[in-house]
Parts: structure tokens; C-alpha cells; sequence
């Protein structure tokens, strides 16, 4: 062998040697630039495929059409029980969620932007208001950046929240026994965590200190915020911050750290309400339902082998984004994986790996939950699905409908997935609408124009 | 230019193979073993490595995991054959097909291992596909062999010198 090839003999014993943790651990992780390596690809697989981007960018293409309604009674039942489920005791303006994203640093989400708009005036008025999902204490409304205009979009900080330039939000909240309401209560005083904290919140001061709040005929406590005219003179009491955590030495009665764990993933918010003082009464009207939404259409080009637990879309089409939902009608099959220059591919909803947000209504159409789930892969007539969030759902699934939740700008809430037919321990199988193989021509959400 | 004419051509075998795996059977040959096979046994390190960039690239658009788990994966096959060789009569075609054999089998397997939850490769191959591989293999690289010594670039004499003395 020459000196040549042993110098890229060990380069590829090294490179292997290098990615190896990498491909273990994370074999979907993906490279910058490697979305247009996969477009090239595209292109050169299906040539053709460039005159269909040129008919794509012509105008007449890109004409956003309505959606058309196919099963406009379970959605609206859907919208109805969304805004139930913020009947707080006060009066409210509902605000549907368009992402949750993380701005304070250490990845946590700890942001959401809402899809409300307002003009100035509204936006200093009710910046720094609470936000509300239930009786649940979400975050607060924040106040408008410098250059803020009219229409722009509300943003919530959430709980966990922290600003390096400010003094963190502190509250006083009363933890109490869930399975025995008599036992003596626990007052505190809780701010937002380090981003590297296990919990979201911790507790900074806790009375009685020691208080045992961990033996399993007390726990869990839950926390509840408590009035108060020098801290937070606009916050009302009796919303629940979360659930109580405690680390130390519990088997010896000693408390080291206390931590409050939100009952609410910011992934699963679909619908928030900001709370008005008890003098204002006013509701907001509700967006109209996707049903009427304005998409794009999209033209299949390729797809993948049927039968397999993944499957991917090759579709052209204009104005796509990374993370857009494709829809034929209200349902929703699938979500944009990457778009570059016209094209894009797009995986049915349960390949494995996603994340998703969904909303379970149960077949009388009387309550929902909201899921954050992950795809297990495709299975025989659908997908399967693992529950992440709530960490203690343990009903039984089967027979309810799932929508769609909040996924980003591009993915609406309340777009039909499909239903639930199997459950085994915290994974469920959907008969999912997406698992048939997608029509020649399918859409996606229309962006706005400031999107 | 004669290179891109072959990653085009390998990008519709790779393609081709997907259309069959659908609509033919899981037992279809594994293309990526053959042609590690044949990189591994036939040419040099840099050769094989020339190939299993393009490769990675087609694989990360047609199936599952990303482009950096593909190059790893086919690294570390390529490798396994390399080795084979140093070792063995890399020209016998039993060797071929135990390597054919033992590729596809060793793809198929980290596939299912790092990108299925249920262990089962998500191509659905099993120990049938990897068998007709390892039969097909050693023809195909006597086919590849003559195909590049009739339509490849002329090879080029160097001398060591010694003939003009």
C-alpha cells in the first residue's frame, strides 16, 4: 500500500473513530449546509422537477385559495372546549398560541408568541399582565420592545422566564396537600430557575422549612400564588403555579432544595388568556377555524416506498418553511421536514423522531387533553405515538380524535390527525389521516405577510 | 466529468433500488454493500472514500438518519471490507460473497439498531436480502471490473525508470 493510501486509510479509521458518538446517539442530526446537498439531489433525481418550480413561481400558483370544510362540527367543537378551558374566575382575552420558543438561553423554552395583535397603546396597556391557561399561571404578558408598531404580535414570558438584565419575577405562593387538604400549608416565596435547574421554578424561602411535604400520605403539594400588594400587587391568588419538588435527604426528614414542576408544557398550549383586572369584562372574537384558513397548493413529485416505518414526499410548490403542515382539506397529513428553492420534503405525521403537539377529544366530544407526543414510526394502518407530556396520563385513549396542536407558525392548531385505536403502557397507535399515500396535489398554510 | 456521469448513475441505482423495495420485495440486493464491497476489495482508500461521500448523500435523501450517520455507517462497512482484504484472497469469489453477505447484513442491522425503535431495519431487509446480495456480488464486480477497463479513461504508464537504461 502507498503512503497515500495509508494517509486516507487512517483519516477513515479516524473519521469513523470521530463520528461514532455522534451517529449513536444522534444519527438525525443534520449538517448546515447539507439541506441543499439533499436539493441537489432532488433536482438530479427529478429533473423535471425545475419546470414544475417555474410554474410554482408564477403568480397564478401562489394564489392562496380557502381550505375547504370537511368536518367543520368537531372543530368547532374543538374551539369551543379550548376557550371553556380558560374560565379562570376573572374575565380573560383569549389568545391562541403560534409557537413556544426559548429566548433567556440554556434551550428551555420560556417564550411564547401569541397570535393576537395589537397596536401600541393596547400593547403598553396589557404588558406585564398575567397569562393564564385554566387556572394555571403561565407566564406574563412582556412589554413591547422599542420598535414596536401597530399590529405587531403579543409575546408571553413564561415562568421560568429569567431576563440577565433585570431582577427575576418573584412570588409568593401557598403549597398545600393534595390528598389531605387539613394538613398544615406551606408558604413560600419561588422565582424562576437557572436555565440548568432541573425544574422550572425554585423555591426560595419556604415556611415551616422543613416541613415534610414528601411522605406519600401528603404528597403531592400543589402550589398556588397568594396575593400580594408589595410583590405583585395585579396578580390574583389561587393560581397554580405547579406541583412541589423536593431534593435532600428525605429518608431523614431533611430538605435541601424545594422546586415547583408547572403542570403545563409549553409545547401543549394551545389557547392562553391574559387576565384583565375584575373591573373589564371584554372578549376579544376568536380568530375564524382553520377551515377557512388561506393555503398554498403543492404538487407530489416522488414518494417513497409504502409499506416501510418511515415515509418521505418530494412536493414543489411556493412559499414552504421547515416544520409546515400539509394539509387536503382540515386534515393534516404531515409536516414539511426541509424546504430549499421550491422544493421540499415532507414525512407523515409519526415517523420516528418528531415531536408533536396534540389535542385528544374523547368520542362524546367533552373534553380534550393536550399531548406533546413523539413518533414511533409508522405502523400498519397508521402511526405510533409516545406520550412525553402529561408525564402521569394513564387514561385510556382509544376511540377519541386527535388534532393538531401548536408546531410554529405553519402548523395551526385544531387540524384534524386522525384517531386513536390502540394503546399499549404510554405509547398509542392513530389511525392516522396522513398514513395513505398522499393525493398528486396537496397544500399548506399560507403564510402572513410580516411571517 | 466521467465521475459525475457514475454518482448520477449511482444516484438512480440507489433510487431504482427504492422504487423495487416498495413494489418487488424486501430481497432486493443492497446496492450500498455491492459497491462497498467493490471499493473495499477493488480499489484504493481514496477511491472508496471519492464513493462514499456522493453515496451518503443519496442515502441521507432517500432514507432515514442524516448525512453524518450514513458517512459514519458506510465508513465503518467500507472499513470491514478493507480489512477483509489485507487478510484474505481478495480475488476469490467466495470471499465476495461472505463480504456481500456480512455488509448488507452489517448495514442492515445499524440501521435497525440507531434508527428503528423496534429494532427491525426501517427498509424492512432481512437475512434473505443479505443472502441475495452476497450471491449477486460476485459477478456484479466482474462486471464492474471489465465495465471501467473498457469504458474508463485509458490507464496511464508510469515508469520506474528502469526500462530506459
Amino acid at each position: 500500500m502507498s503512503r497515500e493510501d495509508t494517509r486516507w486509510l487512517r483519516v477513515s479509521m479516524l473519521a469513523a473513530l470521530v463520528l461514532s458518538p455522534l451517529a449513536w446517539r444522534r444519527p438525525e442530526l443534520s449538517l448546515p449546509g447539507e439541506r441543499w446537498l439533499e436539493f441537489a439531489t432532488a433536482i438530479a433525481y427529478r429533473p423535471f422537477s425545475v419546470l414544475r418550480l417555474v410554474e410554482a413561481q408564477a403568480a397564478a400558483a401562489t394564489m392562496p385559495v380557502l381550505a375547504e370544510p370537511t368536518e367543520r362540527g368537531s372543530v368547532e367543537r374543538l374551539e369551543e372546549l379550548l376557550d371553556a378551558a380558560l374560565r379562570a374566575g376573572h374575565p380573560v382575552v383569549p389568545a391562541t398560541v403560534l409557537r413556544s420558543y426559548g429566548r433567556g438561553g440554556g434551550g428551555n423554552r420560556d417564550s411564547l408568541e401569541l397570535e393576537l395583535r395589537v397596536g401600541r397603546e393596547e400593547a403598553a396597556q396589557l404588558s406585564g399582565r398575567p397569562v393564564v391557561f385554566g387556572t394555571s399561571l403561565v407566564g406574563f404578558v412582556a412589554a413591547a420592545e422599542p420598535g414596536h408598531g401597530d399590529g405587531q404580535r403579543l409575546r408571553v414570558e413564561l415562568l421560568n422566564h429569567r431576563d440577565r438584565k433585570a431582577e427575576p419575577r418573584r412570588w409568593i405562593g401557598v403549597g398545600e396537600s393534595r390528598v389531605a387538604p387539613r394538613l398544615r400549608k406551606l408558604e413560600l416565596l419561588v422565582e424562576a430557575a437557572r436555565p440548568e435547574a432541573p425544574h422550572p421554578l425554585r423555591v426560595l424561602h419556604a415556611a415551616p422549612r422543613q416541613l415534610d411535604t414528601w411522605s406519600p400520605d401528603r404528597s403531592p403539594y400543589w402550589v398556588r400564588t397568594q396575593e400580594s400588594r408589595v410583590l405583585h400587587p395585579d396578580l390574583p391568588g389561587g393560581l397554580l403555579l405547579g406541583r412541589l419538588v423536593d431534593v435532600g435527604y428525605l429518608d431523614e426528614g431533611f430538605v435541601l432544595r424545594r422546586y415547583i414542576e408547572p403542570l403545563w408544557d409549553p409545547r401543549s398550549l394551545v389557547r392562553v388568556g391574559i387576565l384583565l383586572p375584575d373591573s373589564e369584562d371584554r372578549r376579544r372574537p376568536r380568530r375564524p377555524g382553520v377551515s377557512s384558513r388561506q393555503v398554498l397548493s403543492l404538487r407530489r413529485l416522488w414518494v417513497s416506498p409504502p409499506g416501510f416505518s418511515y415515509r418521505r414526499y418530494l412536493l414543489s410548490g411556493a412559499g414552504m418553511h421547515p416544520g409546515a403542515a400539509i394539509l387536503s382539506g382540515d386534515r393534516c397529513l404531515g409536516l414539511v421536514e426541509w424546504a430549499r428553492g421550491g422544493l421540499a420534503v415532507a414525512e407523515p405525521l409519526g415517523v420516528r423522531g418528531q415531536v408533536l403537539s396534540l389535542m385528544w377529544m374523547d368520542p362524546e366530544q367533552s373534553r380534550i387533553h393536550s399531548l406533546v407526543v413523539r413518533g414511533c414510526g409508522l405502523g400498519a394502518h397508521g402511526a405510533w405515538f409516545e406520550i412525553l407530556h402529561p408525564p402521569e396520563q394513564s387514561g385510556d385513549l382509544t376511540g377519541g380524535t386527535l388534532f393538531s396542536g401548536v408546531l410554529g407558525r405553519y402548523f395551526p392548531h385544531g387540524l384534524r390527525v386522525g384517531e386513536v385505536d390502540a394503546r399499549r403502557g404510554r405509547r398509542f397507535h392513530a389511525r392516522t389521516s396522513g398514513f395513505d399515500t398522499w393525493p398528486s396535489r396537496v397544500f399548506h398554510p399560507a403564510g402572513e405577510p410580516d411571517d | 466529468m466521467w465521475f459525475l456521469v457514475r454518482v448520477l448513475l449511482l444516484l438512480y441505482v440507489v433510487g431504482t433500488e427504492q422504487y423495487l423495495l416498495g413494489r418487488v420485495g424486501t430481497w432486493i440486493p443492497d446496492s450500498t454493500a455491492i459497491l462497498l464491497v467493490f471499493c473495499g476489495v477493488k480499489r484504493s482508500p481514496k477511491t472508496a472514500v471519492k464513493w462514499i461521500l456522493p453515496l451518503a448523500v443519496f442515502r441521507a435523501f432517500f432514507h432515514p438518519g442524516a448525512l453524518l450517520f450514513h458517512i459514519w455507517l458506510l465508513l465503518v462497512a467500507w472499513l470491514v471490507a478493507h480489512t477483509t482484504r489485507r487478510l484474505f484472497f481478495a480475488e476469490r469469489w467466495q470471499l465476495q460473497f461472505l463480504l456481500g453477505v456480512g455488509l448488507a447484513w452489517i448495514l442492515s442491522e445499524a440501521q435497525g439498531l440507531l434508527l428503528a425503535d423496534d429494532g427491525q431495519d426501517p427498509l424492512g431487509r432481512g437475512m434473505l436480502a443479505a443472502l441475495v446480495t452476497g450471491l449477486v456480488t460476485p459477478g456484479l464486480l466482474f462486471c464492474f471490473t471489465a465495465f471501467e477497463s473498457r469504458v474508463g479513461p485509458e490507464p496511464v504508464f508510469v515508469g520506474t525508470g528502469e526500462e530506459t537504461r
